[in-house]
């Protein structure tokens, strides 16, 4: 009940906070937008150069590209502290954190929320709205219940890689590099089928599970076979409760770096 | 002779800085490396897959990616730099140096330049002789005036990142300015696609903007793509350019500094 409570308090703050600069609220937003459209538009000009990579045409890379970016919204929107973790070791913050009686993870969650990641958002439902139509999906309650599958799925990988991110930076270097690395990967390289990569690099992607963040899960939605497409949108949940089991273990072994 | 010296310790001071922290330098190579094998083999898919005839080849789409990593000036801090001394009220002091304000800023990001090419674009290009096939440029003399044309750009870049990052004096939040000017400079430049793969109409309007003359230019006289007697023509409009885009920023420095409320201090 307690925890219900700090949550709602919490997330009245956070509202509170994040709308009184509006002005400079709707600035950020549009700026998202007009950051991920234009990485977008260097995706469009080379598929509309080249028309298809390998059986891949425009709307299938779209597609990816658009689930990409609404699961990173949703996991930017809640998980959005995670990405600052390093800074929360480096100042102590983190020292503070742990010895109050409330789950660390839900105070580092609750400390913000970054409600401009509903840019990304927008984006990537915009981008499925105009595939739709191409890619002839049919909304109907099946498909929207898989398609809540699959953005829950690829968020929950995503928050996975912000706590991988954050595990690295109790122990060695700043996470956020590591992060960035896995996040950048995915959005610009991992939105195109596998094979339009040497042998060694699909199996470190695929072993790695970075193809199952969205890429494989997207298939399985579109409907292209492949053994393991189908699998791929239940590891989501099992990948995030690893990593955050592992994130939790690193803590105890934490000494302290603030003063 | 003195400003000189001021260029040659601030590259100094900036590849020491970099280097300090070796294991964010490392990765942040391996990321480089990384992309760049990627961006490579999907090149060679989508070449493989297509059935068209395209202006330039593959192994030119793959000289153009890996000698872009010379033109890389879009991580420029100027906007960053400027506001925080604003915010803290540093910048009055930056008002009494005996240097233009632009020059100052100049010098600090020819060297964050510098120490990029040393630290990050030489071990590419050097793992990528070994690797990756790839043109060296056309001739000696085209090689000389690549490397001209990759210092006027960087002057371009830089007083275009300049004007924009003059917009702290009256905005105190400028990181959606910052997001916008630099996806905005990535797409028009060709940074990270070449521009023979826009769609014609868009690509002749951008061969008339100054950020084209950034990557794309100099890249296309690396490859020979532009005939000897051009380059004259070539030199000369990205000297305009510098010069028109200084203007705008002098313009703007002077609105600038009447207007200015220095906080803190």
């Amino acid at each position: 009940m307690g925890t219900v409570r700090f949550i709602c308090k919490s997330f009245r703050m956070l509202l509170k906070i994040q709308f009184i600069q509006l002005s400079n609220f709707y600035f950020v937003f549009l700026a998202v937008c007009f950051t991920y459209l234009g990485s977008y538009t260097f995706i469009y000009f080379l598929m509309k150069k080249f028309n298809t990579v390998l059986d891949w045409n425009l709307y299938h890379v779209t597609f990816v590209f658009a689930v990409y970016q609404i699961s990173f919204g949703i996991t930017n929107l809640i998980m959005s502290q995670f990405k600052y973790f390093s800074d929360y070791v480096h100042r102590g913050t983190l020292d503070i954190l742990m010895i109050r009686p409330m789950s660390l993870f839900l105070q580092i969650i609750m400390r913000g929320c970054e409600f401009v990641s509903l840019g990304n958002i927008a984006v990537g439902v915009f981008l499925v709205v105009m595939v739709t139509k191409p890619l002839e999906i049919e909304w109907s309650a099946i498909q929207i219940f898989k398609f809540m599958l699959l953005i829950v799925n690829s968020s929950l990988f995503i928050g996975g890689i912000y706590l991988i991110g954050a595990t690295m930076s109790i122990y060695i270097i700043n996470g956020k590099e590591v992060r960035d690395l896995l996040v950048q990967t995915l959005q610009n390289y991992l939105i195109y089928p596998k094979e339009a990569y040497e042998r060694w690099i699909q199996a470190v992607l695929v072993f790695s599970l970075l193809y199952f963040v969205t890429n494989k899960p997207a298939q399985w939605f579109l409907g292209i076979a492949d053994s393991w497409n189908a699998w791929s949108v239940i590891l989501g949940l099992p990948f995030f409760l690893g990593i955050y089991g592992i994130w939790n273990f690193c803590l105890k072994s934490y000494t302290g770096a603030g003063n | 002779m003195g400003g000189i010296t001021y260029v040659y310790k601030m590259i100094r001071i900036s590849l020491l800085s970099h280097l300090a922290l070796r294991s964010s330098y490392y990765l942040g190579l391996f990321r480089e490396c990384l992309f760049l094998l990627l961006s490579i083999q999907l090149f060679r898919t989508l070449y493989s897959g297509t059935g068209t005839v395209l202006s330039a080849t593959l192994t030119e789409t793959v000289t153009y990616i890996i000698i872009s990593k010379f033109a890389q000036f879009f991580n420029m801090s100027t906007m960053g730099r400027i506001q925080s001394r604003i915010i803290s009220g540093e910048i009055a002091t930056d008002l009494l140096r005996p240097v233009e304000y632009d020059f100052f800023m100049l010098v600090q990001e020819f060297g964050a330049w510098i120490q990029r090419i040393l630290s990050i674009t030489f071990p590419i290009v050097l793992l990528s002789l070994l690797f990756v096939r790839f043109y060296p440029p056309s001739s000696i003399s085209y090689g000389l005036c690549f490397v001209l044309s990759l210092l006027l750009s960087f002057l371009i870049m830089f007083f275009a990142n300049y004007c924009v990052s003059l917009a702290a004096f009256w905005i105190p939040y400028l990181w959606s300015l910052n997001s916008v000017s630099t996806t905005l400079f990535i797409i028009l430049s060709g940074a990270m696609i070449p521009l023979w793969f826009y769609p014609d109409g868009i690509r002749n309007v951008l061969e008339w903007l100054p950020f084209s003359f950034a990557v794309y230019m100099p890249i296309n006289i690396y490859l020979g793509r532009i005939a000897m007697a051009e380059l004259p023509i070539l030199f000369l409009k990205q000297a305009v350019w510098i010069l028109i885009l200084w203007l705008i920023s002098r313009f703007i420095w002077s609105k600038a500094t009447k207007k200015i409320i220095v906080n803190g201090g």
